[in-house]
């Protein structure tokens, strides 16, 4: 046994050019073909879960897909704010249940920061169910506090945001505003206290950072205005464990800034609950007609489905070009090993003298397509993990999508084995040359060189 | 927008006449499988039975007045009086009881609710295609709120303005509205796709 | 694993009667003229052939059919006791595999398998061989080393790769992989061409020496006539054909 595996290491040793070639064509194909799998799989699974629990999102007018994107997903931006004055406005329509406003801009390293109303912990729904608390609780609304110019610094975590950074209750964080480039200012000076994280939902709140809005008042309080007190090199970043620096104190509102200041200018968006949905249309309409400047409101299960038939849209094409992008790597495949076999009838011709028959020649070369396939597979699993390291965490900020890393899905094996069987079939080729070459040439191949 | 709407408004009831007409040809009475192993037996029916003739007279009373006013300027408190009072009566629709309560069955499209594709989100069922984009919403006798429960039989994720066919019990909604007004709501137990009816003679 | 399941070839071969016997044997090229013609030759078991002629005389083709490489056209051609005019391909490569050796001009080894890899291949391509050497030297590996070393190869050269060495040691490892096993037939075609005359002189003694000592029939061709008389029976092919 271990001479046949002499045999063909060596064998292949010999034509390591042209081989490496190969796998390094066969493992780009599987790499690729199992990553437009994994988005595939990924995409249907992150853009499935928007919102539930929420019947109308409003906004300023504009695409109603935009809307649901930079407001639920973080994709995107908003060119526009609503004024604060529009949330009373809907919230005194007859047939309104709930309003909660909605808040982005801020980052903290990477993940999007939501400004909202506790409501949101009570009203919004996963797959039917509340928003549940894997630890702690909501942060409560400054007004209602106990201690009003704490509170508005308590803050809570997605199930995504605490497991990458190994956030615990208690830890202090900050958090900068815009996309969290480096040269964004940072609000080093307002550390926020982790009071909840949130249980895993497979939605976009996941990823979320959530602070009240008089949180996200008091972070931009002096922006813009020549009062901001900006980045104090030296100061830590990121979070610490609360220490006994700031013993049971805390951040907290300076006393020279008036609490009733911290009222929100604008909101991004409104989240919207009515007391029944058969009057959606009504609502819909009442809210458009609103006095001010031009609303929209956007039924999210429509606009998702939209987004829905873009994406499925989209992951056709890919899947197409995908195919087509293989097929060319195994008829170069093909290509190339033909080529080889001709370089090889002296070697053909050896064998035949010490008994070949030209059928199990061709079985040796169908042999050698397998185990070339085979490392090509490999090598593209190798490829595909590692590229998937090396961008989950681009994909999820630039394009809402969340990878799973590890061991592939049925599909994904269903597409390496098909692989394996389509490079076998183009191994049929040189194969089928090594049968007739040796049965035409016999003992006497042509002289080389 | 006055003019505009009152344009809608008139090609939404057409458009509610049309679908009486409509469902009895496309949407059509085609023999689907009997209920089976239930305790009563499901009822098959058609957007026009749970719409009173007596209203649809009454509306279009109103239609043919708005017509005669078509002179009134758009803007004006009179034209806005009058659209108001038009899109008031649209909205309180009064719902037909006669089916409350039973196991029925009718096919319609698809309006999702809920922003998750999930096999049991909850949608309005609407007689026509394009009910929130292309054309002004039905009147409230005009759809329902279909609320699956844990035990329907849902195989794949109701699609926005797809067809399909809904079974279920009917029951009332009472909406939190100074009128008192009222809709239809359903709970579900299947939701199919709609097959085309194959047509006769073939 | 290419080693073959069949131990033995098809059929018997028989160990008694001639090596080879050919009647009226005719072979050509497909759509070509008559290239070979043998109204008969006989050569008995143990004995060697030189088959001589000028270059297109059909020498290679020759071989091809006794190695049952090439079919007649028309004739009869018994090898080793089988009718190879009546067997089938993979017959036919299997009695070649069991019991034929073979060497070329040039070019007879793999050159990416080391030397001692190379003489053993037979051996792991028919258990027949490998058989066969085991009885008669303990293992195949421990045959091969013995012909290599009666074919004068130094043992530093055993486990490097056979193109590195020279054209005379590597057409002495062919005679090496040729004879391993003990086959019934050895052919060679040319063996010498490529060689310097001492080369050829060493080869020559080397080759014959082996094929006396193990009475193995042998059959090689030629265009140099000088090496005829050192073999028991010879033929000379003219254009078309010859005699015995």
């Amino acid at each position: 046994m271990g001479f046949w595996l002499r045999f063909f290491w060596q064998s292949a040793q010999s034509r390591r050019l042209a081989l490496s070639m190969v796998v390094f064509s066969i493992g780009l194909s599987a790499a690729l073909l199992m990553t437009v799998q994994q988005i595939r799989t990924d995409a249907r699974a992150s853009f499935s879960q928007a919102i539930g629990g929420v019947d109308l999102i409003v906004g300023p007018r504009g695409s109603a897909t935009d809307l649901l994107l930079y407001s639920l997903f973080q994709l995107g931006r908003p060119t526009r704010n609503i004024d604060a004055q529009v949330l009373d406005q809907v919230q005194n329509l007859p047939m309104v249940d709930w309003v909660i406003p909605l808040q982005l801009g801020d980052s903290y390293r990477g993940f999007a920061v939501w400004g909202t109303s506790p409501l949101l912990f009570t009203r919004m729904k996963t797959q039917g169910q509340p928003l549940r608390f894997a630890q702690g609780r909501s942060f409560e609304e400054a007004s209602r506090a106990a201690d009003p110019r704490r509170a508005v610094y308590e803050l809570v975590l997605g199930a995504q945001v605490a497991a990458r950074f190994g956030h615990a209750l208690g830890d202090r964080l900050v958090v900068t505003h815009g996309s969290g480039n480096a040269l964004d200012q940072d609000h080093a000076d307002q550390p926020f206290t982790v009071v909840g994280i949130l249980a895993t939902t497979g939605a976009p709140i996941d990823r979320a950072v959530v602070i009240s809005v008089q949180g996200f008042e008091a972070l931009h309080q002096g922006w813009g205005q020549g009062a901001f007190s900006g980045f104090r090199p030296g100061m830590a970043l990121g979070s610490g464990r609360s220490g006994a620096s700031s013993g049971t104190t805390g951040p907290s509102v300076s006393n020279a800034v008036d609490l009733s200041d911290l009222r929100a200018q604008s909101y991004t968006a409104l989240l919207v609950g009515l007391a029944s949905r058969l009057q959606i249309f009504q609502a819909r309409d009442a809210i458009e007609a609103l006095p001010g400047p031009a609303l929209m409101a956007v039924m999210p299960g429509v606009t998702l489905d939209e987004l829905w038939q873009s994406i499925a849209l989209i992951e056709n094409t890919l899947t197409i070009l995908t195919a087509m992008v293989a097929l060319t790597g195994l008829l170069s495949i093909a290509a190339v090993l033909m080529v080889s076999m001709s370089g090889r009838r002296r070697e053909l011709a050896v064998l035949r003298a010490l008994g070949m028959s030209p059928r199990r020649l061709m079985g040796l070369a169908l042999a050698e397509s397998f185990w070339v396939g085979l490392a090509g597979i490999v090598l593209g699993l190798a490829l595909h993990q590692l590229g998937l390291w090396m961008l989950a965490d681009w994909l999820r900020l630039q394009f809402g999508l969340s990878l799973q890393l590890g061991v592939p899905t049925i599909t994904s094996w269903a597409l390496l084995l098909g692989l394996l069987l389509a490079a076998l079939v183009a191994g049929l080729f040189p194969a089928f040359r090594a049968y007739r070459l040796s049965l035409a040439d016999g003992l006497n191949p042509p002289h080389l060189g | 927008m006055t003019t505009s709407f009152f344009r809608r408004l008139a090609t939404g009831i057409a458009a509610a006449f049309l679908v009486s007409g409509f469902s009895s040809v496309a949407l059509a009475q085609t023999g689907t499988k009997p209920a089976t192993g239930a305790t009563t037996a499901i009822k098959e029916i058609s957007w026009d039975d749970l719409i009173s003739e007596k209203w649809v007279k009454e509306m279009q009373a109103e239609m043919t007045l708005m017509g005669r006013l078509g002179f009134l300027e758009d803007g004006t408190e009179a034209a806005n009086k009058a659209m108001s009072k038009l899109r008031d009566k649209w909205n309180a629709a009064p719902i037909v009881t006669t089916y409350l309560n039973q196991r029925v069955r009718l096919p319609g499209y698809v309006v999702p609710l809920d922003g998750e594709r999930h096999l049991r989100r909850e949608f309005l069922l609407v007689p026509y295609f394009g009910a929130c984009i292309h054309y002004p919403p039905p009147p409230a006798n005009q759809m329902m709120l279909v609320q699956p429960t844990a035990n329907s039989r849902i195989r794949a994720v109701p699609e926005s303005m797809a067809a399909v066919w809904v079974e279920g019990t009917l029951r009332e909604a009472r909406l939190a509205t100074s009128q008192g007004v009222t809709g239809y709501t359903l709970e579900a137990e299947s939701v199919r796709p709609y097959e085309e009816p194959t047509p006769r003679g073939r | 694993m290419p080693q073959t399941s069949q131990n033995v070839p098809a059929f018997e071969t028989s160990s008694s009667g001639p090596a080879i016997r050919l009647i009226d044997l005719r072979f050509a090229w497909p759509g070509q003229t008559l290239l070979l013609h043998m109204p008969a030759l006989t050569l008995e078991s143990g004995r060697t052939l030189f088959v001589g002629g000028p270059s297109g005389s059909g020498k290679s083709s020759l071989l091809g059919l006794l190695a049952g490489v090439l079919q007649p056209v028309e004739g009869a051609c018994w090898v080793l006791g089988a009718p190879l005019h009546q067997l089938s391909g993979p017959a036919r490569d299997a009695l070649r595999g069991a019991a034929m050796g073979v060497v070329f001009q040039q070019f007879n080894l793999l050159p990416y398998l080391s030397v001692i890899d190379n003489v053993c291949l037979p051996g792991r391509l028919f258990a027949a061989r490998a058989h066969q050497a085991s009885t008669q030297a303990g293992s195949l590996p421990a045959q091969a080393e013995a012909l290599l070393r009666q074919l004068d190869i130094p043992t530093a050269l055993w486990q490097a790769p056979a193109h590195q060495l020279s054209v005379g040691q590597q057409q002495r490892v062919a005679v090496a992989r040729a004879f391993i096993g003990a086959p019934r037939l050895v052919i060679a075609d040319e063996p010498t061409s490529a060689l310097d005359d001492q080369n050829r002189e060493v080869f020559l003694r080397l080759f014959l020496g082996l094929a006396h000592a193990q009475q193995t029939t042998l059959v090689m061709v030629s265009h140099d006539a000088r090496m005829a008389e050192a073999f028991d029976q010879q033929l000379w092919l003219g254009a078309v054909g010859g005699g015995g």
